[in-house]
């Protein structure tokens, strides 16, 4: 990401290639037209993993699937390296193969994806974008960002994920009562398990049943206008934490969220502040003891394709909903 | 008798104070500000990035461009 903010960096891609990003755990298993094509593609770069091993990495390919250049480096020397090699590669193919429309390629209809590694938002549910980040007290110990800069600044840049609800969970947040109510109890734990987490320094691990110690989330309506939008507030607090207490998250937390006369949520907002403390299997390097985690989720509509990319822990379905 | 009260109060008022929620109606906007992406941290979205392979496949082969594929485990779009 650090290679990629930079400006002549940005304007290269954008002249030079059609940028794509790709989660490598579905794109290696799937078996429909996309996984055979990324896995002949794989099979061209210089470093090959055995079948079901990461196939993580930067590539430059045409749009048949043949490889230019392939890097899976973070050093500036081999990035470049990759990035002009890519294109120097492309422009000693044959002049003809170079030319739009050369190649044709069908879309893929959806019923010719594979179905156990294509994920998409449940049909008019509802999609919140989830960012992440460590902070720190200033002087007059108020929170702040962690200001580090160059490669020291990875991991405290904002992470992201995304929470998805069902029409129903989402209809399950309002109440025609008034007074307070417990957020449904599936609601909360998908909340906690999969987005109460330190993923800012790579893939998180999840929080168990019996690491949920104690949770408190509570809804009650704030006001409702005569156009027949209401608005709730959420608020509460967490303490997770592994049985040995290595890792855990103490966290309390508010929001307000708004269905319209349809009961269609149309504004959700919550803020999560707490400690957090302890290393997770692929996120190391965490501050010494506890240190400030804030969490931030708003609804997004869905209509950029980056909002609709699958929450991080819905590779197993069964374990989301 | 009047020591004892005072020093009861004094350490309830500093319990309240630790134990008081970090996040309340007050700053909770302000809060959620802090922990999105500054615009530093969203300079690399202004790469034109796609989201499905296939659909770079097709576009590349329009325009007749090469791909640049960033694969990682967990999306980079959608993680960390």
């Amino acid at each position: 990401m650090f290679f990629f903010s930079q400006p002549s960096i940005i304007d290269y891609i954008n002249k030079h290639y059609v940028p794509v990003v790709g989660d490598d755990w579905y794109q290696r298993r799937r078996t429909d037209a996309e996984g055979i094509f990324f896995t002949g593609l794989h099979k061209q770069a210089p470093h090959t993993t055995p079948d079901g091993w990461s196939r993580q990495g930067l590539y430059t390919l045409t749009p048949d699937g043949r490889l230019l250049s392939f890097t899976n480096t973070w050093k500036m020397k081999p990035f470049m390296e990759y990035l002009h090699g890519g294109v120097a590669s492309w422009n000693k193919l044959p002049p003809e193969q170079r030319e739009p429309q050369h190649f044709h390629i069908e879309a893929l209809p959806q019923n010719a994806l594979d179905p156990d590694y294509v994920r998409t938002p449940p049909e008019g549910g509802s999609i919140l974008k989830v960012y992440t980040r460590i902070l720190e007290h200033d002087e007059n110990g108020a929170l702040q960002i962690c200001r580090e800069q160059g490669e020291k600044a990875w991991g405290t840049h904002a992470a992201m994920d995304h929470y998805w609800m069902t029409r129903t969970e989402v209809r399950s947040l309002f109440t025609e009562e008034t007074a307070p109510f417990a957020l449904p109890e599936k609601l909360a734990v998908r909340l906690m398990k999969h987005n109460f987490v330190d993923n800012t320094r790579g893939e998180p691990t999840r929080w168990e049943l019996d690491e949920m110690v104690n949770h408190r989330f509570t809804s009650n309506v704030l006001f409702a206008d005569n156009a027949g939008n209401t608005t709730y507030a959420l608020s509460g607090s967490v303490l997770l934490q592994t049985s040995d207490n290595p890792r855990g998250y103490k966290a309390d937390f508010y929001g307000t969220y708004t269905h319209n006369i349809d009961w269609q949520l149309t504004d959700f907002k919550m803020t999560v502040v707490g400690d957090h403390w302890g290393d997770g299997k692929y996120t190391p390097h965490s501050r010494p003891g506890s240190a400030p985690l804030g969490i931030a989720f708003h609804l997004v509509d869905g209509t950029k394709a980056e909002d609709r990319l699958p929450p991080q822990g819905i590779r197993k379905p069964e374990r989301y909903w | 008798m009047r020591n004892w009260v005072i020093a009861l109060t004094t350490l309830l008022a500093a319990c309240n104070a630790l134990c008081e929620p970090r996040v309340t109606p007050e700053n909770y906007l302000r809060l959620h500000q802090l922990i999105q992406p500054t615009p530093d941290e969203n300079h690399w979205k202004k790469i034109s990035w796609l989201t499905r392979l296939w659909d770079a496949r097709i576009k590349a082969a329009a325009e007749g461009k090469p791909i640049l594929l960033w694969e990682m485990d967990g999306n980079p779009m959608g993680c960390t």
